[in-house]
């Protein structure tokens, strides 16, 4: 019998048992939905991309002193992608020519309105929960590690690539914890690459100790154990914890390894169509460029799908007030940051369909909301601020820097899926063609994109594990319901 | 398999009723049953799925003794002060009138049928205050402040805020206050006899299961004969014969205790005193020792405490619940009495200590915003977070709608407690649907003599009620959690999810426990020595003997015959490493004190914020955590920048001493011949001693507690 049980199941197998309500067992058993995806890319892009700046194309109406917030519908150009009824804003050429392979989510809407918190938006973009949940939440990352485990033996479930690792700043601290495994503990955490050029770093001995010395000091390990207190070495236990220091090492002569040589492996020319087109010098913000990491960390996602990796994550690192978190020069930084993303992801979906990778990965971009007017030209001090519902009518622009689309909108968003089994050259939902430009047409919750997703990598929606004696369930309280429209 | 069992139970409902035998009834035993102690826990756990002021199915309801002696349709009240046997409640479990109830559900067994017969024939009487029948149902009439609904004085002194206030002794107010309340404890269970070797009255109860079990197994062969005359056994074999584990040896025993008290593995100069200290009552004078130890004593209690409270700096526009680290540390240092340090937290104007945290420190050591209360969904959650902590009660299920997998928790009565936490009665909004319907604030446990509502000073009375001695959840959580922290089981499993019909697997220990706990003025540090110094304690660990919890079978006894291998936290091991390596630690150096969360303390379960509370770290191993061992910069440069390294490399004696350094025992031959081997191979250089370190520190022995 399964060990994990869906919703309905437990409901029925609690009032089975009567009053001494018993839980099933813990552990983890194959899901039955018949997947169309093994493995997952998800570009998360954290900041709160605008919308109609980017994949949602709205009029183009071009800065004139002391326009009203009403009148600034876009702050570029239209552009055309490969497919019908498709139109992106100018910066996303690249991605623009790759949209035939994927389909547009432009409808999607949050379950609360999250005012000036990021990282409450991005907590729940990240686990579909919102904080405080009660519990520590597993990310999605966890959550296909759990219920899918490694697809190759040596590959880790669930790899991180782009994002600080030893941290002592609080914001990051909380981020650290979101993009974790919450309750489901260490074993489906993932394993992070802070900066693709420098590898998983604990897949390679500590300097100055070298494989031969490694492998010898392991044997000591080993023979110290079996040496030791008799009750240890019959205690389960202390064996899971040994064969767990053997898969350690196993993990050393990973494949991974591999894939992060992508700078040798790698034709120059390759590596080159990945990385972004602006440089440190062309940013309003130099403080917040990262170089090629971006770029690279697609590259070596690709090589991680093809190594067998089940979920890599790649982040464009968040920093508040940075990056696309903007709050002023909206369409400048707008511009940069296109330039920034635009090359790698169309990229990397190219090369991802070239090589045939796209009919069993799902890749999936995310930001945590999207962007509407502000109400003020910077961070806001209303407490639900960022003129969520506005219609811009009170804003006047009066400068240059107040050009761009600087309040949160938690009302309403973009998603994109390419590949596993997602529609190609397919958008889903419409938006208002002027301020507040919510949903009018199909909106969808995040919790039935997200088990949109679940479903296509064979994951019910109501899949749960058992935590604090009770279930919680892989989408909030298991009720998503997939968007089959999305689906081929 | 699910589909049989339903089809199985529908079609023999309407059989003919299970036979509950009934007991004549003493008048003097029937005397001494309380309502707020005995019964209405036993309904609420029953009945209050179908028959709370939730539910109220046939108009019959158990909330209070008011409704349950007027209301009710078909079979008209269900209870008859003086006529147990004639009451619509008694017939209906019995199956006298149809059908038996609870329905499709167990039937009660003879002890809680004759509990209840006993309390209806003595007259059904009411020890709640009296305001339950008003407090529970859905407010109609208005309440009044519970200072005003007491006689007494000191009650009126504790509940209303102004003469609290106004007391100058706040601290003797309490203790009195306390002391009056102890005297409403029921008697404390009897310990029972045993035959095997014990050291306190812990081992007493822990001992009786296991002769108990000894005697069940034995049946079939008494059957057959006259039982065998009880060899003269030594006392360690008598233990053998019941199957339990003999007391650890001596440098177990040292790394134990240190580890649990201090969270610091012994340095190798404290490990030889101790093996070298010859008196009989070594063991107690160490954990005596240890136990004095107030700062590191304190600085091990520290990160659990922030755990649980969620304490931490959250940015980012998150409204975290207060940065309590150096509050904690130094409650724990003065030993705080447990209850006062909550009833602080909970209602920090009844602190008795705010004098003593007055200058230039005080900020960081008054707390503050534990109870958020701003809406409706962060008073739900200050409401989940208390009741899981202080009374190990999940309750956040019951925020949004009836608990699914726990009757006792109908929506309303957690509302009910939530309005004590709120200014205004909470509203029923049911999965995210409103009602217009206000819950009448209430404490859930009615306790005797005071009222469990209130119209305003809500928080002191909530903060009275959890902390009283006769509140049924509050000592038993914090022993419990005692007793999981040193045995690694609780008596109850989950320790956050105590539920009634999961019973403990020692509950006369248990309710001993809580109310020596309490009686002994919440002394933590005294509930500690008395489970340090038990002999059950000192058991030595037998994989064959541990006992384990697992969700799916929580009937499953434990008898604690061995203790459980426990994990060491990632503080234990990185302060652990730290003193095997340098032999010295300073204070400031200790892991909870450092904010910054690295790889390999997020891999050893460390949270890197705590958004959301736990009460425990999980002992999971994982590649990732071995990884960040086998080849992290962070443990490396820990293990061979250890200080004593290049001195131990040009030393004779040096095995003993890494022996002794890491795992606080001298190695036996083999290990002796395998370590030299190691080094008389690759030279006694510093890095080959550190090899030695780091295979010893990686080592299972190093990683748990055994």
């Amino acid at each position: 019998m399964s060990q994990t049980l869906n919703r309905r199941e437990f409901l029925k197998a609690a009032a089975a048992a009567g009053l001494g309500a018993t839980l099933p067992g813990l552990a983890s058993a194959s899901p039955k939905l018949t997947p169309t995806a093994d493995s997952m890319v998800l570009i998360w892009l954290p900041g709160g991309i605008a919308q109609t700046d980017t994949w949602d194309y709205k009029k183009h109406t071009p800065y004139e002193t002391n326009m009203k917030g009403s009148q600034m519908l876009g702050t570029c150009p239209a552009l055309s992608t490969n497919v019908d009824g498709i139109t992106f804003g100018a910066g996303l050429e690249n991605m623009a020519m790759v949209m035939d392979k994927g389909t547009l989510l432009r409808s999607l809407m949050s379950d609360t309105k999250f005012g000036a918190i990021h990282l409450k938006a991005q907590y729940y973009a990240m686990t579909g929960y919102i904080f405080p949940s009660g519990v520590r939440a597993p990310s999605i990352g966890s959550v296909v590690s759990r219920s899918l485990g490694r697809r190759e033996p040596n590959v880790p479930p669930y790899i991180y690539i782009g994002r600080d690792i030893d941290t002592s700043d609080s914001e990051k601290l909380f981020i650290s914890e979101y993009l974790g495994p919450g309750f489901y503990g260490v074993n489906h955490a993932p394993f992070m690459i802070p900066d693709p050029a420098g590898g998983m770093s604990t897949l390679y001995a500590a300097a100055g100790v070298g494989q031969e010395r490694l492998d010898r000091r392991q044997a000591l390990l080993n023979s110290v154990y079996k040496a030791g207190p008799r009750a240890l070495n019959e205690s389960s236990k202390a064996a899971d914890y040994m064969k767990v220091m053997a898969d350690a090492r196993a993990m050393m002569d990973s494949p991974v390894k591999k894939a992060v040589d992508f700078m040798k492996d790698e034709k120059p020319e390759v590596i080159e169509s990945y990385q972004g087109e602006i440089s440190k010098d062309n940013l309003l913000d130099k403080g917040y460029y990262f170089g090629n990491r971006f770029g690279n960390s697609l590259l070596l996602a690709r090589r991680l799908v093809e190594t067998g990796a089940r979920f890599v994550q790649v982040e464009y690192q968040y920093g508040p007030f940075k990056g696309f978190d903007m709050h002023e020069n909206g369409r400048r930084r707008m511009e940069e940051m296109k330039r920034q993303i635009d090359r790698p992801i169309g990229t990397f979906l190219r090369d991802m369909d070239a090589r045939g990778l796209l009919d069993r990965t799902v890749v999936c971009i995310m930001t945590e909301f999207g962007r509407t007017i502000a109400s003020e030209p910077a961070a806001g001090a209303e407490p639900d601020g960022f003129a969520e519902r506005h219609t811009g009518e009170k804003l006047t622009i009066a400068n240059e820097q107040m050009f761009g689309f600087h309040g949160h909108f938690s009302s309403c968003n973009c998603m994109l899926f390419f590949g596993g089994g997602f529609k190609r050259g397919f958008a889903y939902g419409n938006t208002a063609p002027t301020h507040p430009m919510v949903a009018v047409e199909s909106p969808v919750h995040l919790i039935d994109a997200l088990a949109t997703i679940y479903k296509a990598l064979g994951i019910p929606a109501d899949h749960s594990y058992v935590t604090e004696g009770r279930p919680f369930y892989v989408t909030k309280d298991g009720k998503g319901e997939a968007i089959l429209s999305l689906l081929a | 398999m699910i589909i049989l069992c339903f089809l199985g139970a529908g079609a023999f409902a309407q059989q003919k009723p299970a036979e509950v035998k009934i007991r004549p009834i003493d008048a003097k035993e029937a005397a001494k049953i309380s309502w707020t102690r005995d019964v209405q826990p036993l309904l609420q756990a029953k009945c209050s799925e179908c028959h709370s002021s939730d539910e109220r199915k046939n108009e019959f309801e158990i909330t209070s003794v008011e409704t349950l002696r007027t209301k009710g349709r078909k079979d008209g009240p269900g209870v008859l002060p003086g006529r147990p046997d004639e009451s619509a409640i008694i017939q209906r479990i019995r199956g006298q009138t149809m059908p038996q109830m609870p329905k499709d559900r167990p039937v009660l067994s003879e002890d809680e049928l004759h509990l209840l017969r006993m309390w209806i024939a003595a007259g059904a009487k009411d020890d709640s205050g009296g305001a339950a029948a008003a407090a529970v149902s859905v407010a109609t009439a208005t309440t009044r402040p519970a200072y005003e609904q007491v006689s007494d004085p000191l009650a009126k002194e504790i509940l209303d805020p102004e003469r609290f206030a106004a007391c100058e002794d706040k601290l003797g107010l309490l203790v009195k206050w306390r002391e009056a309340r102890i005297g409403k404890l029921k008697a404390m269970p009897s310990v029972p006899k045993v035959e095997g070797e014990t050291n306190n009255s812990l081992d007493h109860f822990i001992a009786a299961k296991w002769e108990t079990d000894a005697r069940d197994k034995g049946q079939g062969t008494r059957d057959k004969g006259p039982s065998p005359q009880p060899s003269p056994l030594s006392t360690g074999a008598r233990g053998k014969a019941l199957g339990a584990s003999d007391v650890c040896d001596d440098s177990t025993f040292a790394r134990r205790v240190y580890l649990d008290v201090i969270g610091l593995i012994p340095t190798v100069e404290q490990t030889q005193k101790f093996l070298n200290d010859q008196s009989a009552n070594k063991r107690e004078k160490l954990i005596d020792e240890l136990l004095g130890r107030n700062a590191d004593y304190a600085a091990h209690w520290t990160p659990f405490w922030e755990d649980a409270l969620g304490s931490g700096v959250v940015t980012g526009g998150l409204r975290a619940r207060g940065n309590y680290q150096e509050w904690i540390r130094k409650s724990f240092e003065e030993n705080k009495p447990y209850d006062l340090l909550v009833l602080e937290l909970v209602n920090p104007r009844m602190s008795a200590f705010a004098k003593a945290a007055a200058g230039p420190q005080a900020k960081s050591l008054t707390p503050k915003d534990y109870i958020l209360t701003k809406n409706h969904a962060e008073t739900l959650v200050s409401v989940s977070n208390a009741s899981q902590v202080f009374l190990g009660t999940s309750m956040k299920c019951a925020s949004c709608h009836n608990h699914f997998l726990n009757s006792e928790w109908p929506q309303s009565r957690f509302l009910a407690l939530a309005g004590l936490f709120s200014e205004r009665d909470m509203e029923s909004i049911r999965c995210e649907k409103q009602s217009g319907r206000f819950i009448r604030a209430a404490f859930p446990f009615p306790l005797p003599d005071l009222p469990v509502t209130t119209s305003k000073a809500r928080l002191q009375l909530l903060a009275v009620s959890l902390i009283d001695p006769t509140n049924p959840r509050f000592g038993a959580t914090i022993v419990n959690r005692l007793w999981k922290r040193y045995f690694g089981l609780g008596l109850f499993e989950p320790v956050d999810d105590f539920r009634l019909d999961t019973p403990a697997s020692h509950p006369e220990l248990l309710e001993w426990l809580a109310q020596d706990f309490v009686r002994h003025g919440c002394d933590l540090k005294h509930t500690i020595r008395l489970i340090l110094t038990s002999r059950a304690y000192q058991l030595g660990y037998d994989p064959a003997l541990e006992d384990h919890f697992d969700v799916a079978k929580p009937m499953e006894p434990r008898f604690f015959r061995s203790p459980s291998l426990r994990r060491l936290t990632a503080e234990q091991f990185m302060d652990g490493v730290k003193i095997a390596v340098n032999q010295t630690l300073s204070p400031s150096a200790r892991l909870f004190r450092s904010n910054n969360s690295t790889a390999l303390s997020r891999a050893l379960g460390r949270p890197a914020a705590r958004g959301e509370i736990s009460t425990g770290r999980p002992d999971d191993v994982a590649v990732v955590q071995e990884l960040e061992l086998l080849n992290g910069k962070e443990i490396h440069s820990i293990v061979y920048g250890g200080k004593t390294l290049s001195a131990l490399a040009g030393d004779q004696g040096r095995l003993d001493k890494i022996y002794l350094a890491a795992l606080n025992r001298l190695p036996t031959d083999q290990e002796r011949s395998i370590a030299d081997e190691y080094i008389r191979t690759n030279g006694a250089s510093k890095e080959v001693i550190g090899d030695v370190f780091w295979a010893l520190i990686c080592s299972p022995e190093f990683q748990y507690i055994k």
